[in-house]
C-alpha cells in the first residue's frame, strides 16, 4: 500500500504482527503513522521497520527516540532484512531469560529515558525475557531520587535526558556506596565516539545502539550479570 | 521454531513506490514471511 491513510485502515482491520515502511508517502509520512499508531494500547508496541535512503543520522533521530526496530538503509543488502527480522521475531517472542544464581522474575530493573516510546519499546523487550520488575523514570534526576531510598538489581538508562543525562546517572550510581555494583546497561542513539567514551569511563557496562537488535540484548544480559 | 515464527509472521508493507514494494516483497518472499497486501493476507 502507498499511504498512511491507506496504512491505517489496513491495521485497524487486519492487525500485522510488524509494519515495514518507507519514509515518505504521498500522503505524509511514517512518522506520522508511527505516532498515530502509538497513541493506541492495541498498536503501541507494534514493531515498526524503517526502510529509508536517508543518511543524515539527525534526521532519523526522531525515529530512534520512537522505539522503531531497526531502520534500513537503501539500498540493504538481504542480510540486513534477515537481521530486522529475526529481530522483529525476538521481539514478538516471549521466553524467559536463564542467568545461573539469579531468577530473573524478581531482578528489579530501573528504566530511564525520556521518551515515553523509547521507554515502552525497551520495557517490552525486558518483559519478553521475564524482566517484570521495571520501574520507568523519565529522567536521570528522578532515578537519582529513587535510589536514595531503594534497590535495584539492573539499570537500563538513555544518555541524552534533560536534566540529569546518562553520565550523570552512572557516577552517581557507581560513586555510591549501595548501587555502586549494579549492572548498567545504555541504550543510546549517540554516535559521537569522545561520547561513547566518556560513557564507558564513567562506568557503563554495555552499550547498545537505538535502535538495537533485539536478538542481542540476551547474550549482553547474561554476561554483565555473569562477570 | 524461529524459522516456523518467521514463516508466519504477518508483515504490512507501506512504500508509495511500485518498483520498491516489488523489490521489498521480492525480498520478503525470500525470508519466507508472510505479508498483508491489499487487505487480503498472502503467504
Amino acid at each position: 500500500m502507498n499511504g498512511k491513510l491507506e496504512a491505517l485502515a489496513k491495521i485497524t482491520k487486519y492487525p500485522p504482527d510488524l509494519i515495514i515502511s518507507n519514509l515518505h508517502y504521498e500522503d505524509g509520512s511514517a512518522i506520522e503513522l508511527l505516532h498515530t499508531l502509538r497513541k493506541y494500547a492495541e498498536f503501541s508496541s507494534l514493531p515498526f521497520i524503517l526502510v529509508s535512503s536517508e543518511q543524515r543520522r539527525d534526521h532519523l533521530e526522531v525515529f530512534r527516540q520512537s522505539g522503531i526496530l531497526a531502520i534500513l538503509n537503501k539500498p540493504f543488502e538481504q542480510i540486513a532484512l534477515k537481521r530486522a527480522l529475526k529481530s522483529a521475531v525476538a521481539f514478538l517472542s516471549q521466553e524467559d531469560l536463564y542467568i545461573e544464581n539469579y531468577d530473573v522474575n524478581t531482578l528489579r530493573v530501573a528504566l530511564v529515558d525520556d521518551s515515553k516510546l523509547a521507554r515502552k519499546a525497551v520495557s517490552k523487550v525486558l518483559q519478553n525475557l521475564g524482566l517484570n520488575n521495571i520501574t520507568e523514570f523519565e529522567d536521570g534526576s528522578y532515578a537519582i531520587e529513587y535510589l536514595k531510598s531503594n534497590e535495584i538489581d539492573l539499570l537500563v538508562t538513555d544518555y541524552n535526558m534533560p536534566e540529569v543525562n546518562g553520565i550523570e546517572l552512572t557516577q552517581f550510581v557507581r560513586a555510591s556506596g549501595d548501587h555502586s555494583h549494579v549492572p548498567i546497561l545504555m541504550v543510546t542513539s549517540e554516535a559521537k565516539d569522545s561520547h561513547l567514551a566518556k560513557v564507558l569511563e564513567a562506568g557503563v557496562d554495555a552499550i547498545l545502539d537505538k535502535p538495537f537488535d533485539t536478538t542481542n540484548i540476551k547474550s549482553i544480559l547474561i554476561k554483565m550479570f555473569q562477570d | 521454531m524461529e524459522e516456523l515464527i518467521q514463516s508466519e509472521l504477518s508483515v504490512l508493507l507501506v512504500e508509495s513506490s511500485k518498483m520498491q514494494q516489488n523489490i521489498m516483497i521480492k525480498k520478503l518472499n525470500e525470508e519466507s514471511v508472510s505479508k498483508y497486501r491489499g487487505g487480503e493476507r498472502k503467504t
